[in-house]
């Protein structure tokens, strides 16, 4: 049939110009933001980079040896025969980690159980903000109030606790400082599992409490777990109330109620007085820089792959 | 038959199970309040603490005052004395020496005279001194006031945050100025150009992990990139090599992840719709960009950037480590050595005289206002946006 038009019965159509697939300037904003991209990647590169090398000096140096730092028991920096084992501060950091890990975690999670699953409305408008309120008070406060407000307390009522500086307030103030973290991940984990799972388990005849620990939490494992490591990481990485609450002093003692230094509060105490470039002591801040880069890199890392890996979907 | 099969409706719950489920609903009450009261006990403890400052202060000041009184009289008491010491080692030459009497009579007249001349001098320097010492507003504003508008001192009661104030305004402004064309520009590049291929999820991969690193490493790498690399060489009395550019500079790539994260979630929040619909007009992906996705993300933006802000202004640990000084007296430049108001509230908690600490609660409690103030309008902002959105 005559499907075809003649070409002289189409309207006449300008023919525009083939559109340039490739634009000088679009190229040149592709590779600019592209090199404020890449500067991320060269921040972790330089971090790690002289981290790393520092070390290589510290090890370098004949009066150190790399066996009694990782199983040695004491650090004396400064004196004459320095003695540098990471394992003191070491022991202070995971001390104040473990107990602020056992305090903030399981409050968090069930703050955060009850922000998702027994709040109604109201109640989480108000109570979000508040406690996005805690995270955001300026760690040297926490550590003001370390030292002036709970150590005081805890001093009357445990014996043997050192009034001045003890690892246990240190843990306490740093839970308060995670808390917020575990909550608002927890339940921004929580809030994902889609109401239909809920719905069913309350149509099996499960109470709210058998729903949200055996429903809802299993569900929610991946973001779950992922916030406890990146409060756990956070924890390890905290700097100043740990060192005005639990001091200066590099011990190796499992008692909380003593204070030991932790590897951020040596790294803060030490770059604070005067130290020569090129010294030994100066080259250890690089040593223990780069076992608390190692850490929390880890801790992070395994927190994505979590959340990466056993996120389920559901849709 | 139908005994056999037992008729389970209308049993409820067992005791057990009800106890448990009553007694999980206290228990998550009780957490997420216990999270609030912690919350209460810290705004108590900094608020005894300042209460204590505003009663305290006004009775060390006036101390202080009769101290300075108490320096004036003793320095008369001292110039008699040294008067009364000449007169008579000058009668006692007199005495051993007679025949000189009169040029050592006129001799020691002249080295008196220059001494009450000398004496009368210094002692109108230190009264006018003691007049700028002295301190006579013991009204709260009066006194709060001073606290805001002086630098350190070595005594409690006239120590102020100025200069510590001034510092921590200008490293924040540093910081965003820095961090915002960066951050924002990373996000772009992110969402825009690299949202599914490899490349992007390396980029992602390490923000995450940037996001994670303690702030003492930012402060590593700023004191080596901006103190060693690129401000030592440049040292002068003009120029410190600890400047305030540099410890801002830090501060922005401590908060660079913050500004990524939140653009990122703005960029994506504007519906993929507009962006069809401008470039099905022709536009080229950068004025796209530039001209539809960045405007209508620009509240999201900002959030993240006040955010930002309230954090690096209450970061005293990578100062710490990049050498800020404690104890600066001078208003704060470009180039010049500075502090911050974390660092303050540090030092003055660590120092061994009491009454340092509760200058270091009156500084939290400014502090805290300040960030709460920025936090607020990032909540603020926050709900706008979802209502408009909304709307």
């Amino acid at each position: 049939m005559n499907g075809v038009e003649k070409s002289s019965e189409l309207p006449v159509m300008r023919s525009l110009p083939p559109a340039p697939a490739f634009k000088i300037s679009e190229w040149l904003i592709e590779w600019a933001l592209f090199a404020s991209a890449f500067l991320s990647i060269g921040i972790t590169v330089s971090i790690a980079w002289i981290v790393f090398s520092g070390t290589y000096q510290f090890f370098s140096d004949p009066t150190v040896s790399i066996q009694y730092f990782f199983t040695g028991t004491e650090w004396t920096a400064g004196f004459e025969d320095a003695k540098y084992s990471i394992l003191p501060l070491l022991t202070g950091t995971i001390m104040v980690a473990v107990i602020a890990a056992v305090l903030a975690l399981p409050m968090g999670l069930i703050s955060a159980i009850y922000l998702s699953e027994y709040a109604n409305k109201p109640v989480r408008l108000l109570l979000k903000p508040t406690l996005e309120l805690l995270a955001g008070i300026p760690t040297v406060v926490y550590g003001y109030f370390a030292v002036f407000a709970i150590t005081p307390m805890l001093h009357m009522f445990i014996p043997g606790l050192d009034p001045v500086t003890n690892q246990l307030s240190g843990g306490i103030v740093v839970a308060i400082m995670i808390l917020p973290m575990v909550a608002s991940l927890s339940e921004d984990a929580m809030r994902m599992v889609p109401g239909s799972l809920r719905e069913a388990s309350y149509a099996l005849g499960a109470t709210k409490f058998e729903t949200s620990t055996k429903v809802v939490v299993p569900a929610a494992l991946s973001g779950i777990l992922a916030s406890f490591l990146l409060a756990i990481s956070r924890a390890i990485g905290e700097t100043m109330a740990v060192t005005l609450a639990c001091g200066g002093q590099p011990k190796l003692t499992l008692d909380p109620r003593e204070g030991l230094a932790t590897m951020t509060g040596f790294i803060a105490r030490i770059a604070q007085g005067d130290v020569q470039h090129g010294t030994t002591l100066f080259n250890s801040l690089f040593a223990v820089a780069a076992v608390l880069f190692v850490v929390t890199l880890a801790m992070n890392m395994l927190a994505q792959w979590i959340l990466t890996k056993y996120r389920q979907v559901y849709q | 038959m139908t005994e056999a099969r037992k008729n389970h409706q209308g049993e409820g719950l067992s005791l057990g199970r009800k106890i448990a489920d009553h007694g999980f609903a206290w228990l998550a009450f009780g957490c997420t309040f216990m999270a609030l009261a912690l919350l209460l006990l810290f705004f108590l403890r900094l608020g005894i603490d300042v209460n204590s400052w505003f009663k305290l202060m006004p009775e060390r000041i006036a101390k202080f005052n009769i101290e300075i009184e108490r320096r004036v009289q003793d320095f008369d008491a001292e110039t008699n004395k040294e008067i009364a010491n000449l007169t008579k080692e000058k009668e006692t030459r007199i005495q051993q020496d007679p025949a000189n009497a009169a040029s050592l009579a006129t001799r020691y007249d002249k080295v008196i005279a220059k001494k009450i001349e000398d004496r009368v001098q210094t002692k109108r320097e230190i009264e006018s001194n003691m007049n700028t010492d002295k301190r006579s507003d013991f009204s709260y504003i009066g006194m709060l006031w001073h606290f805001i508008s002086a630098g350190p001192s070595s005594q409690p009661q006239d120590s102020g945050i100025q200069a510590a104030l001034l510092s921590s305004l200008l490293l924040g402004a540093i910081t965003i100025c820095a961090a915002i064309p960066l951050g924002v520009a990373t996000a772009i590049y992110l969402e825009e150009y690299r949202a599914q291929s490899w490349v992007g999820s390396i980029l992602q991969l390490n923000i995450n992990n940037l996001a994670g690193v303690p702030s003492i490493m930012y402060a590593i790498l700023g004191a080596y990139v901006f103190v060693e690399l690129i401000f030592k060489p440049f040292e002068s009395p003009a120029i410190a090599a600890r400047n305030t550019l540099g410890g801002g500079l830090t501060l922005a790539l401590l908060v660079l992840p913050v500004i990524i994260v939140s653009t990122q979630e703005a960029i994506r929040a504007v519906p993929i719709s507009l962006r069809h619909a401008s470039l099905a007009l022709g536009a080229s992906r950068w004025q796209t960009i530039w001209k539809i996705v960045l405007p209508s993300s620009l509240p999201g933006i900002l959030t993240g950037m006040i955010l930002a802000l309230s954090r690096a202004m209450g970061e005293a640990a990578p100062l710490v480590l990049f050498g800020a000084a404690l104890y600066v007296n001078f208003s704060p430049t470009l180039f010049s050595r500075f502090t911050a108001l974390p660092m303050q509230i540090y030092s003055w908690s660590d120092d061994p005289d009491p009454a340092f600490h509760y200058n270091a609660a009156l500084a939290s409690a400014i502090l805290i206002t300040v960030l709460l103030g920025l936090n607020s309008i990032a909540i603020f902002f926050r709900y706008f946006v979802q209502q408009k959105l909304k709307g």
